[in-house]
């Protein structure tokens, strides 16, 4: 208790001063997959469970973990800048509440059950980070200390998974007759691998089928596990260490958040610590531990904040930007990036020997692969758990700002070669990836906005009128769809250049064509 | 605490997942906020019993059931905020009784819930009659239910229905008569059936000699139908009471009497009233030149009556109800 006192206090409510807590949304799957209400939980919790979890934020960010930053901002009034150093770097004094990614993304994994990697030099508190959450999440030290993976060089697959009974190998007949002692992490809810760039790539092939397929597999044994929060620590992102990471393994993580250095004026704070010997693991207040059943309901809340269409379209916009390397092929579906890199073919090399596009503006240069569709899910579902956070029914532009670097921090394949990155005032983007992630988002809607496409949206509207069904539209109606297609078909082209954006426009365009003229054909035969 | 769901249940929402959750936010938009967990409770404990009997209700009539339960939530009628504590209780208790008919009539819910609020407002007891008395007569399908409801809702004072019920008696067994009309085990039904066709104030305790007194009707601020103090008249060989803004016809026999509001109007020319037959002063009514004394009730205080056959309704000064005396006679 009298650690609990030095560490601090939970922040009293309302975290958001100011802002309209309003009721959850009615949903009759309540009645299936949800304990009935007694009214108990609202006094409780009067705020929700968002209030709980900026209570968690809060006490971490203010006493847990020595981290005084506020890289994500949020502004509710034009900010102060200033302009720093030889650089003239901007510096923001933020107006809104604004966090610490380094804090908010574990506590956003929790919740989401996704999985994130705490990247950072030594010392800077991955690994409590990363404990923290599994005391959050309800569990023991012990039970923590247990089950946290420690990578090392020696590890091998019977160390991560578990152990065949011994007494089961002399005498078993058949491979499933051998009873497998698993490890007790592979049950829990909150998996942590400390240091997992130093695990064989044998045994990361083993944790590779933990990580995406969430089963275990040993001697044709196998063990299902439970949907979890993942942590794993590295001291290098980049697949240094003793092994290199497996390409698959890095692609399974669903987001890359950074240690950044520790702030010497509050080196006091920690010489507190380290003499009254606390550790902030051992002294988290009761009422900001979460039951299962409320990461749970956090959970199913997420799901259920809002992605307004315009901001959906922006995103759309912005992740239609990298697919498309118009030399990549022939045939217009295959000019892709991915088209080359199956062929092995360096993709730089094509992309210097395209010359009809302006390279330095085209965003589609500056990386040398497309966004995946886990990549795109990830996303979402983290723009809508940072909304929810922040107390919101309804994803904000900002939200989809701050989200998307640390997501595609891993994801998005620089081509450090591209012309934009020769630039003296872009240079800084080849080390900084959150920063230049950010960029792209804003280029991008700089484009957008250009194209005045909130406003006027004709493919947009064309796919909306598909998708409401071709029953009942007559001859004359899909004739007049089909020649709409052609001639927008015939704009892109006189166009002559095909930028990113339009390519996925074009390819929904010739899709909607076929759907159109199959209907067509239909209607002609059933007369 | 978690909820007992069987699977059927589970299957049958999540198909319906949209269509229910669409339901609730249209009456969420037309009405105010409702209590999402409350509908929730009313819903499962309306179709639980049906799915503990394996009974999965088509899509349609699910829905129905649904929309009702909303509807009725919103109004204030049933669940939490619910100002009618024993309808909703009567009502849970006839559709766990008729699971049947829940798993195949749309629109049950809202049915049921009707004819025990138009029968509650005659008084909790009376409810409590038709309810029971519903319940002893089970069996058979969605038709007789509404006929035997029908015949029983006017032998509870529901008497704007008592042509549509005679004219349903003969379809109704014996035994149901007895049930419905508290007859003895030896009764002759036909006889008895005779008789309150021929006349509306038809007496069984056969105290033919003593009027039937009966009011109804109110102040609109208390629930009632009069914006002002109504007046009497007859036209046609009914009975029409009205106020300032508008006019109703009476319905009255020996089991009850209702005022219901009327859309056509009656000429005036045609329109009959009188202090003739209630006399305030001398607190009597004369029936057939028979002079019989007013209950204690009544004030005597007679601001205007009107005649129809061996019914009397009148008004009086300081009062919103209509007042009405039967005469048993066999000039109904």
């Amino acid at each position: 208790m009298e650690e609990h006192k030095v560490l601090g206090r939970v922040s009293q409510s309302p975290t958001v001063p100011g802002k309209k807590h309003e009721k959850r949304k009615f949903d009759i799957a309540d009645l299936y997959s949800k304990p009935v209400s007694t009214g108990e939980e609202k006094k409780a919790g009067e705020y929700g469970l968002d209030e709980k979890l900026r209570k968690a934020y809060f006490w971490i960010a203010n006493y847990a973990i020595i981290n005084p930053f506020c890289d994500i901002e949020y502004n509710d009034a034009p900010p102060n800048r200033y302009a720093m150093g030889d650089n003239r770097s901007d510096l923001t004094l933020a107006t809104d509440q604004s966090y610490a990614s380094f804090i908010l993304f574990p506590l956003l994994t929790l919740v989401t059950r996704k999985k994130c990697l705490l990247v950072g030099g030594p010392g800077r508190g991955k690994t409590s980070s990363a404990m923290i959450m599994g005391l959050l999440a309800g569990y023991s030290m012990e039970e923590i200390k247990r089950a946290v993976q420690h990578g090392q060089p020696q590890m091998t697959v019977s160390d991560l998974l578990g152990n065949p009974l011994p007494s089961d190998m002399v005498n078993a007949k058949s491979m499933d007759e051998i009873k497998i002692a698993w490890r007790k992490w592979l049950e829990m809810k909150v998996k942590i691998i400390d240091e997992y760039n130093r695990i064989p790539v044998r045994t990361q092939s083993a944790l590779l089928n933990v990580m995406s397929e969430n089963y275990a597999e040993l001697l044709d044994q196998v063990y299902d596990c439970p949907e979890a929060a993942w942590y794993l620590t590295a001291n290098d992102d980049a697949g240094g260490g003793t092994y290199q990471v497996i390409e698959a393994l890095k692609d399974r993580i669903d987001v890359v958040v950074m240690a950044l250095h520790f702030n010497t004026r509050f080196l006091g704070d920690l010489l507190d610590r380290v003499e009254r010997g606390i550790k902030p693991e051992e002294a988290i207040p009761p009422e900001i531990i979460f039951t299962e059943d409320e990461i749970e309901s956090i959970n199913r809340e997420i799901l259920e904040v809002e992605i307004p269409d315009k901001l959906m379209r922006r995103i759309e916009y912005f992740a239609s930007q990298f697919e498309l390397l118009e030399s990549g092929g022939d045939q217009f579906e295959y000019k892709t990036k991915d088209n080359v890199k199956l062929s092995g073919f360096p993709i730089p090399q094509v992309m210097q020997g395209e010359t009809g596009k302006d390279q330095l503006k085209d965003l589609s240069y500056q990386t040398l692969n497309g966004l995946s569709v886990r990549a795109f899910m990830t996303c979402l579902t983290f723009i809508k758990a940072l909304a929810y956070f922040r107390g919101n029914h309804s994803a904000e532009f900002n939200d989809v700002r701050h989200i998307l670097p640390f997501v595609l921090h891993d994801k998005l394949a620089q081509n450090s070669d591209s012309p934009f990155f020769e630039q003296p005032e872009n240079m800084v983007y080849r080390y900084d990836r959150v920063s230049w992630i950010r960029k792209l988002f804003d280029l991008s809607c700089a484009e957008y906005d250009r194209a005045g496409l909130d406003k006027k949206d004709p493919v947009g509207e064309m796919l909306a009128s598909f998708r409401k069904g071709l029953e009942g539209i007559t001859e004359a109606e899909v004739a007049k769809v089909l020649q709409q297609i052609e001639k927008m078909m015939g704009e892109v082209s006189a166009g002559r250049k095909l930028y990113a954006p339009k390519f996925d426009d074009v390819l929904t365009l010739k899709y909607l064509h076929q759907r159109y003229t199959n209907y067509l054909n239909w209607l002609k035969w059933k007369e | 605490m978690e909820r007992i769901i069987p699977p059927l249940l589970k299957e049958s929402l999540e198909r319906n997942r949209t269509a229910l959750n669409s339901i609730y936010e249209y009456h969420r938009s037309v009405f105010r906020e409702p209590d999402g967990e409350d509908i929730l409770s009313l819903f499962h404990k309306i179709v639980l019993p049906l799915y503990e009997r394996g009974m999965s209700p088509p899509d349609d009539v699910l829905c129905g059931i649904f929309t009702s339960v909303v509807a009725l939530a919103c109004r204030g009628y049933a669940g939490r905020e619910g100002r009618y504590r024993e309808v909703e209780k009567s009502l849970l208790l006839m559709l766990e009784s008729f699971p049947e008919l829940l798993y195949s009539e749309k629109g049950f819910v809202t049915l049921i819930f009707n004819v025990l609020f138009n029968i509650y407002v005659k008084g909790a007891p009376v409810m409590d009659m038709w309810r029971d008395r519903m319940l002893r007569l089970k069996g058979g399908d969605a038709d007789s239910f509404k006929k035997r409801g029908l015949v029983l809702a006017w032998r509870c004072g529901a008497a704007r229905f008592r042509d549509e019920a005679l004219s349903m008696l003969h379809l109704l067994g014996a035994d149901e008569i007895k049930l419905i009309f508290d007859l003895d085990e030896n009764s002759d039904t036909e006889k008895y059936i005779a008789l309150l066709k021929r006349d509306p104030w038809f007496n069984k305790a056969g105290e033919g000699g003593t009027p039937f007194f009966l009011h109804s009707g109110g102040f609109t601020g208390y629930g009632g139908e009069f914006r002002s103090i109504p007046d009497v008249f007859s036209s046609g060989g009914s009975l029409f009471a009205t106020d300032a803004e508008g006019l109703y016809r009476i319905y009255a026999d020996s089991f009850g009497v209702e005022i219901v509001h009327e859309r056509e109007a009656v000429p005036v020319g045609s329109r009959k009233q009188g202090t003739g037959t209630v006399y305030g002063q001398s607190r009597e009514i004369i029936f057939n030149g028979r002079s019989y004394p007013l209950p204690d009730s009544v004030e005597g205080n007679v601001r205007n009556s009107a005649t129809a056959g061996n019914t009397v309704a009148w008004t009086e000064q300081n009062s919103y109800r209509v007042y009405i005396a039967g005469l048993e006679g066999n000039n109904g």
